[in-house]
């Protein structure tokens, strides 16, 4: 199947749940993320194997997003510099799943892959836990640059301690197999595909309990007021070192997870313009939001590949001149989607989500009663919409206050 | 009471949406469902005797390569690809190889091991090429060649020169096209030797793959002595303290193993110090290119003044001091009659490659086996083919045990009108080396 077929399907069967009349509120949301990830555990039989690759690398994504729009979207802190966390999971797990025949000193044999997940998380945890006491310190650009310069040294590190690291040649490492005589019904790209699905489904069900709970209604505290929250008692540096913390977790599982997928590690695997387009993700995806951390993971993947080709279907545009610059059509992305959609695509389906279930259902209804009415409909919508835009939002208030 | 719910009605509109949606992206869309041929053992081509599996049809052989389009390196690498394109469509006005046309498609890797990786599978799997032709750089490679390698596509004259690429035992697939850092630091080393016996050596090299290499070549084959030993990483912006330190070692030669960006920062320096050494420096820094970087807005006439007297190595035709060359001549016909970018340094280099695919696919013809093991074995069998662009005596020659397609290297000394005077009488080939 196409992947865009499959995405349109995926999007669509889970937003029809979401957005039909006639469907109990309770089961609204948990019907379409059942369905979304019903789509997406078929995938394996759906799709072919490169495309499954890509879903992989793009579940990898979501799983660091999520960690980001944790720190940036529900905490407000800035970093540029998650793609180092990343590395330093993908390290741990490719020095781990080593075998003797490449690291001198390192003469273990190979640690059961699952393990070196948690391993990638764990490290790259514990070097968040430290680097999130300086953080402290600065704020907004501030950090964000200091970020920066992690991303920066990083590979230059990995370069230089060469016995353990493999250097610029990197690491290779052998690939997991299904196992349980699954192998029979899955190939190789199958089961990482499901592994790289199960760690990202995981971290976002964990993601989902954090924020829901005490801890996440403290990070949106800090992000609103620091003053506000430490008169309410909240430790505002110990909760701004937690989401440090737990969300360089995030990337390091999701770097180790790359480097089951890759089967090779080396320097350039996360580079300083990945480490800084998951910011783009997530504001394009939607901050402060999980379905923004999902949508951004899958677009910062899909769109650099496979954007030309779709762009180059315009007219007036020659394929030439796209396949130049796929940046290109990120930035004019971002800036399209901060100029309509303030929230992010997460933000913007949410809000449709909240109105319309009255709107849709009102339309359906009216479809027997003649044209007309429909029409009238589509317009109301349509107005609603163009109120909502950030330039008219202003002016819709003042007349809503003072009158016309 | 039981009517068919509006639920259902538009569940079936956004169903019916979306493959409205997908429907406009049918062209690209169903290749990649059933690889019809990938596993059937190969089929007898019904026109001829020309026995093909994979990427090869009775009209088409189709080739793929990834190589970074996008990003800061494709400002440099960008004429790799259409030099390539070029050169096939005149090939193919000429009736193509076997009477088949030659497809490249190309990926963009954005200079990134995973990309390529992603990029290789949709070349081998989606797409179906026949092989890999020029995959460029270190990086990308690294991340594609075992996957290429796994998946038993011929993976040619890769477009670098870190001699692990040509190890037969790991990666049986990959044909290395450059000639390999460590052979060159060998030639070298050799040249120093023998002309400047007893003089010292300073040792500047980048701290990577390459850099390790010429420097590992070089040492290995040295007999003087070296009095300093600097490097400097891929991404830094100022390699000051480490040419003071270069300095103060007092060295008469410096051995550089540096690209063209970084060996021209040795250059402003030794100017603004007065500061002299014989410069001894790696192929990668082409004349020419050198020359712009070190003249800058001076021009390329003052940077040639500078650089004169260094000494360097060469295999292909230079775009400006052998402008008059017959071969350049044609390239640069070739590359206007179809659309192929203006010439320089890169598009003869990429001509190279060109005509050795050509060359290798002319020979599975000949030997009726256009499949992907029988293009490998054609391109072991290439011995001695002078890709017309190439430096005189210098040769192509492959074999199931050498995987590296240029192993003799002509040393020369820049000169101040920009010509590149050869420093022996023939092209000298590695003596070191793995094998």
């Amino acid at each position: 199947m196409d992947i865009w077929l499959f995405l349109a399907l995926t999007a669509g069967c889970s937003a029809a749940l979401r957005l039909a009349p006639r469907i109990p509120d309770a089961y609204r949301v948990p019907g379409s993320v059942l369905v979304g990830l019903a789509f997406f555990v078929a995938a394996p039989i759906l799709l072919d194997d490169f495309r499954l690759f890509q879903l992989s690398r793009a579940a990898i994504w979501v799983t660091v997003a999520m960690g980001l729009n944790m720190l940036t979207g529900y905490n407000g802190q800035i970093s540029l510099g998650h793609g180092a966390f990343v590395l330093m999971g993908a390290y741990t797990s490719a020095i781990l799943l080593d075998s003797e025949s490449q690291l001198g000193f390192v003469d273990a044999t190979p640690w059961p892959y699952w393990t070196t997940i948690i391993a990638g998380g764990v490290i790259a945890g514990a070097v968040g836990l430290l680097l999130g006491f300086p953080a402290l310190r600065l704020s907004g650009p501030y950090l964000a640059i200091a970020t920066l310069a992690l991303v920066i040294s990083i590979p230059s590190m990995i370069r230089k301690y060469d016995e353990l690291t493999g250097g610029s040649q990197g690491l290779f490492i052998d690939q997991p197999e299904a196992p349980f005589g699954l192998a029979e019904h899955l190939n190789r790209d199958e089961w990482l595909y499901l592994v790289t699905l199960f760690v990202a489904v995981f971290m976002l069900v964990v993601a989902w309990s954090v924020l829901r709970g005490p801890l996440g209604r403290t990070f949106v505290a800090v992000r609103e007021s620091e003053t506000a929250a430490t008169a309410m008692g909240i430790n505002v540096a110990r909760t701004k070192v937690t989401a440090f913390t737990i969300s360089a977790v995030y990337a390091g599982v999701a770097g180790a997870t790359l480097t089951l997928l890759l089967g090779v590690m080396t320097p350039e695997s996360v580079d300083i313009t990945t480490s800084i387009n998951f910011l783009t993700a997530i504001v394009i995806g939607g901050l402060a939001s999980i379905l923004g951390s999902i949508i951004g993971g899958i677009v910062l993947v899909l769109l650099p590949s496979e954007g030309p080709e779709l762009v180059a279907r315009l007219p007036f545009v020659s394929e030439e001149t796209v396949n130049r610059a796929p940046g290109a059509i990120l930035g004019i992305l971002v800036i399209a989607v901060v100029l309509l959609m303030p929230y992010g695509m997460a933000g913007a389906y949410h809000r449709l989500a909240a109105q319309r279930p009255r709107t849709v259902m009102r339309a359906t209804r009216s479809i027997p009663a003649g044209a007309r009415s429909r029409l009238r409909e589509m317009r109301e919508n349509i107005r609603w919409w163009l109120e909502d835009l950030p330039w008219n939002r202003a002016k819709a208030e003042s007349t809503r206050e003072n009158g016309p | 009471m039981f009517k068919i719910s509006r639920t259902w009605i538009l569940l079936a509109l956004v169903l019916v949406g979306s493959l409205l949606v997908a429907a406009c992206d049918d062209d690209d869309g169903e290749g990649g469902d059933e690889p019809e041929s990938t596993t059937s053992s190969a089929t007898t081509d019904a026109s001829g005797d020309v026995k093909t599996d994979v990427g090869v049809s009775d009209t088409e052989i189709k080739l793929g390569q990834h190589i970074v389009q996008s990003g800061n390196l494709a400002s440099v690498y960008q004429p790799v690809a259409p030099t390539l394109l070029a050169y096939f469509k005149s090939v193919n006005a000429q009736g193509g190889v076997c009477d088949r046309q030659i497809t490249l498609l190309v990926e963009d890797d954005q200079y990134s091991p995973a990309i390529a990786l992603e990029k290789a599978k949709k070349l081998a799997e989606q797409d179906e090429v026949a092989a890999f032709i020029g995959n460029l750089g270190t990086p990308p490679n690294t991340g594609s060649a075992q996957y290429i390698n796994e998946q038993e596509v011929p993976d040619l004259f890769i477009a670098t020169g870190v001699n692990t690429f040509a190890d037969v035992k790991t990666l049986p697939y990959t044909v290395l096209f450059n000639p390999d850092y460590i052979s060159e630091g060998n030639i070298l080393a050799d040249y120093v030797n023998e002309n400047f016996a007893g003089q010292s050596v300073a040792i500047l090299s980048q701290n990577d793959d390459f850099g390790e290499s010429g420097r590992q070549g070089f040492v290995d084959t040295f007999e003087g002595e070296v009095v300093a030993e600097e490097t400097y990483e891929s991404t830094a912006t100022e390699i000051n303290s480490q040419l003071a330190n270069l300095k103060n070692a007092n060295p008469d030669i410096v051995y550089v193993y540096a690209t063209p960006a970084y060996t021209a920062r040795l250059y402003a320096y030794m100017k603004t110090n007065d500061w002299n050494p014989q410069i001894v420096m790696s192929y990668v820094n082409s004349a020419t290119t050198l020359a712009a970087l070190v003249g800058g807005d001076a021009g390329p006439a003052e940077g040639f003044a500078q650089i004169a007297g260094a000494i360097t190595n060469n295999y292909v035709l230079d775009a400006v001091a052998d402008a008059d060359d017959p071969a350049v001549q044609d390239h640069a016909k070739i590359m206007a009659d179809n659309g192929g970018p203006p010439v320089g340094t890169l598009t003869i280099y990429s001509q190279a490659i060109a005509e050795t695919v050509v060359q290798t696919l002319e020979i599975a013809c000949e030997n009726g086996d256009l499949t992907r093991a029988g293009i490998l074995a054609a391109a072991e069998s290439v011995e001695g083919f002078h890709p017309s662009v190439l430096l005189e005596g210098i040769d192509v020659t492959l074999g199931e045990d050498d995987h590296s397609a240029i192993q003799s290297l002509q040393p020369v000394e820049v000169q101040a009108d920009g010509t590149l005077k050869p420093l022996t009488e023939a092209p000298v080939e590695s003596t070191g080396g793995e094998e």
